[in-house]
């Protein structure tokens, strides 16, 4: 299957976590421990009326070279999502204070830029709404 | 940074883990309910609008419109 590390953009899925609620734009409100995803879980979520994957946050196993997010090649590479994010918002620095995030210990955005991934999370929606 | 505890200890019954898993949903919702509040609309992230990248897959600035389309593979599961 994949490596060892945990993927904070994974899809809204039995055998997945809801590990955040998105407050409000660049806002997540970290949830500790993190609830495993079922389908009664989706169900409910749902029956409340919030755009799950774009008011909640969801993480998995890192699927590596398996993703469309994966730079370079399997069991060497990295994820270019938060490559990016950082990038185009010119995070240079780590957050002062983190959150309790669920999935700090395996993150893969964690893993490669520490602090400052904690920075640009906040700010990844996997699902934007549809204009 | 704000950080809020809640606990609550159900004892003096065995729980199965479908009536645990259950509790943990409901828990879920309620906390993702109180934090929404009414505000459950769909939010567009400055990441995608401003850079056009999007959580689930990098969305090219030329068809940031398009964006939906091109994230239903999404992270962890696309193809290669």
């Amino acid at each position: 299957m994949t490596g060892s590390t945990t993927c904070p953009s994974a899809a809204a899925e039995p055998g997945s976590a809801l590990f955040g609620v998105v407050a409000a734009k660049g806002q997540v409100a970290y949830i500790t421990p993190n609830v495993p995803v079922t389908k009664e879980l989706l169900a409910i979520l749902g029956q409340s009326g919030v755009p799950v994957e774009n008011r909640l946050r969801f993480s998995g196993a890192c699927m590596e070279h398996r993703c469309v997010q994966w730079q370079g090649e399997a069991g060497s590479g990295r994820c270019g999502l938060i490559d990016q994010a950082l990038d185009v918002f010119s995070i240079e620095s780590g957050a002062e204070a983190l959150p309790q995030c669920g999935i700090r210990n395996t993150c893969r955005w964690f893993a490669q830029h520490h602090r400052k991934a904690c920075a640009a999370c906040p700010e990844v929606i996997r699902r934007p709404p549809a204009d | 940074m704000a950080s809020y505890k809640f606990v609550y200890t159900v004892s003096g019954i065995d729980l199965t883990d479908a009536q645990k898993a259950k509790i943990s949903e409901e828990i879920a919702g309620v906390v993702t309910r109180g934090v929404l509040g009414e505000s459950r609309a769909a939010v567009r992230p400055d990441l995608l609008t401003l850079h056009g990248v999007a959580g689930g897959k990098m969305v090219p600035v030329d068809v940031r419109g398009e964006a939906t389309a091109f994230i239903s593979g999404g992270c962890g599961g696309g193809e290669v």
